[in-house]
């Protein structure tokens, strides 16, 4: 989703535009739940977080004020939310992010291996990349979201990576 | 692997499973009261924090970052180095001397110690190492008829870091004694009780002879460790204030000098040395042996107090007891202008503090600094606690407001808030808390998921 648009979307919330939370939230709805859910582990945790997120979006859009960064906002009331819920709740009482996504797996590569893989990640290099490659946001806008310095977020995405194609890579040749 | 590749890979590790219907959101954001939204408003700006694309804002979170850890090193680093610091000059306050006096004032054992040869035992007594022309007690004697241009040899005191010219013709003696000193007979005492001795008087060094200005004369080099000599370390980089004191000390030093046991010192002068600063003073000390006159050259180099005291004897052998001069010989004070004029130290050290004043005092300001930037660092902590504490003041404002719509629509409830612009008045203020919030917010996000991610 462009940034502009959800900006635009934002401000029409803002006054109190419900068409415009549904449009907001048909485009952004799985990107929010792909991070939610890379962060608490929890199928129905994500979803109430998720829906938890366009609530507060709804409620809070009158006081956005940064211009490109639409989307970014609602990623980051969306990552707040899980940070306080994983917080409240030990991570032990949600389910294995390993099951579902075994679940879910469709494509060539060995979904298990990529579940580990994302495992092995720390926890922030697993919101870099779960969050860029679930929203497509950019690495600048992702430091915006978690609040951390765009060199540290570049750096942490390359290890991250680094780290996911060896696992890969390693896995190709057992095979 | 392609980044896409594992990018789509990881969409699909977190897919949503079914498409939630936006009907669940709407609804919930329909039952919600006027005061519910605000207070969820309130909360998610909150949670927000200061959103904002201003990457300075980031910046300064990183630059908070580094600074907290240059700051820990810079405490570190100040801390270790103030700790060098205090252990170095602690050891430098410890010289390599066998024993350390605890005279609280300069001059406190003066005159205790002028007259090696006082010991109850044998009062006619002298010290002294066996002269390098091996002498009897016989020639001692004939030494005092002596020609009075004297020749003199160059001693080292490995003790002490030192040397000195002495009189060649002199008896002299360090503290190791050894069991077979010929003027142990002549003292009266052993070895050890010589060695003894000199360790309680602090006395290193020590030259007996005989000449035509006293009945016996001997020099005295005496090494003491104490409070001042500490803090001054080298008398030629004391303060104007020390010097002073220290004249005092000598001036003020009287005991009764015709008592049977007394001493006073006079003519007190400040002699420069090529190496140190001497403090010279004249003196009278009358004890059990008789009376003494004393020249005392007086330093304090690399942490230690150097007593050189050449003292004339009188009444200590009878037969040869004539008058005593008031004062010390000329012969005598030029002899140890002399004297002193040879004296050299290995090594002249610097107090530690002194010398890396700088660097401590750099650490001083390294620590001070780094503990007012992680007071700095820790000071939104505070300021989100403040924050919280304005929410749930926000909360409550809004519970009275909610009360206070109930009641207005309650015409039985005539418990009326008293003021009925506090709807507007609350609002004013959370709209300044809004306002705030943008401005004062900082860190509460960035904290709590900079310690998910740590």
């Amino acid at each position: 989703m462009e940034n502009r648009r959800a900006d635009e979307l934002i401000r029409r919330i803002g006054h109190g535009d419900m068409q415009a939370l549904e449009e907001l939230y048909k485009d952004l709805s799985r990107a929010v739940y792909g991070f939610v859910f890379s962060i608490v582990k929890n199928r129905t945790a994500a979803e109430d977080i998720m829906q938890d997120t366009f609530v507060r979006v709804y409620n809070a859009a009158s006081a956005f004020r940064a211009s490109g960064s639409g989307v970014s906002w609602v990623m980051r009331i969306a990552h707040n939310l899980s940070i306080n819920a994983v917080k409240k709740k030990s991570t032990e009482e949600f389910a294995d992010l390993q099951k579902t996504a075994e679940d879910t797996a469709n494509t060539a590569i060995d979904r298990t291996l990529i579940n580990s893989a994302l495992e092995k990640l720390s926890e922030t290099e697993r919101k870099i990349v779960v969050l860029h490659a679930v929203s497509g946001l950019t690495l600048s806008e992702i430091a915006l979201v978690l609040d951390e310095p765009l060199g540290t977020v570049k750096w942490r995405h390359a290890a991250a990576l680094g780290k996911m194609r060896k696992i890969l890579k390693e896995s190709e040749v057992d095979e | 692997v392609e980044d896409k590749i594992i990018n789509k890979i990881i969409s699909e590790a977190v897919q949503m499973p079914e498409d939630t219907g936006f009907e669940s959101v709407r609804g919930k954001i329909e039952a919600q009261t006027d005061a519910e939204r605000e207070q969820s408003r309130l909360e998610t700006l909150t949670l927000i924090g200061d959103f904002s694309e201003d990457k300075s804002r980031r910046n300064t979170a990183a630059l908070k970052r580094f600074a907290s850890i240059a700051a820990a090193i810079l405490l570190t680093v100040g801390l270790g180095v103030s700790l060098i610091a205090a252990s170095v000059a602690g050891m430098a306050n410890s010289m390599e001397a066998e024993d350390s006096a605890a005279s609280e004032i300069i001059l406190e054992d003066q005159m205790q110690e002028n007259f090696i040869c006082d010991a109850e035992e044998n009062e006619s007594t002298v010290s002294g190492n066996v002269p390098s022309d091996e002498v009897n007690t016989d020639s001692v004697h004939t030494n005092t008829t002596q020609t009075e241009v004297r020749e003199y040899v160059n001693h080292t005191i490995d003790a002490l870091k030192m040397s000195l010219e002495l009189p060649a013709d002199a008896y002299v003696t360090d503290r190791s004694v050894p069991g077979d000193f010929e003027l142990l007979e002549l003292y009266g005492m052993s070895a050890a009780q010589l060695e003894a001795n000199y360790k309680s008087r602090n006395i290193y060094y020590n030259a007996v002879w005989y000449d035509n200005y006293a009945d016996v004369t001997e020099i005295v080099v005496k090494m003491t460790e104490d409070k001042i000599s500490g803090e001054i370390y080298n008398l030629s980089k004391a303060s104007e204030e020390q010097l002073e004191e220290i004249e005092r000390l000598y001036l003020n030093y009287e005991e009764n000098v015709n008592a049977v046991v007394g001493a006073k010192y006079f003519d007190v002068l400040r002699v420069e040395h090529e190496q140190v600063l001497f403090f010279r003073a004249a003196g009278v000390v009358n004890n059990r042996s008789g009376r003494s006159n004393h020249l005392q050259y007086m330093t304090i180099v690399n942490g230690c107090r150097i007593e050189i005291t050449l003292i004339e004897h009188f009444g200590i052998v009878e037969e040869l007891s004539g008058e005593e001069p008031e004062n010390i010989s000329q012969q005598h004070v030029e002899m140890m202008e002399h004297i002193i004029s040879t004296v050299r130290w290995e090594k002249i050290k610097n107090n530690f503090l002194q010398e890396n004043r700088g660097i401590i005092f750099y650490s001083i300001i390294a620590v001070v600094g780094a503990a007012a930037i992680i007071g700095v660092i820790l000071m939104p902590e505070n300021r989100k606690q403040l924050l919280k504490a304005q929410i749930t003041d926000s909360e409550n404002e809004m519970s009275a407001v909610q009360y206070k719509t109930e009641s207005a629509n309650d015409p039985e409830d005539t418990n009326m808030p008293e003021c009925d612009n506090c709807i507007e008045d609350k609002s004013d203020e959370i709209a300044a808390k809004e306002d705030a919030d943008d401005v004062e917010s900082e860190g509460e996000i960035s904290a709590d998921s900079q310690e998910t991610a740590n």
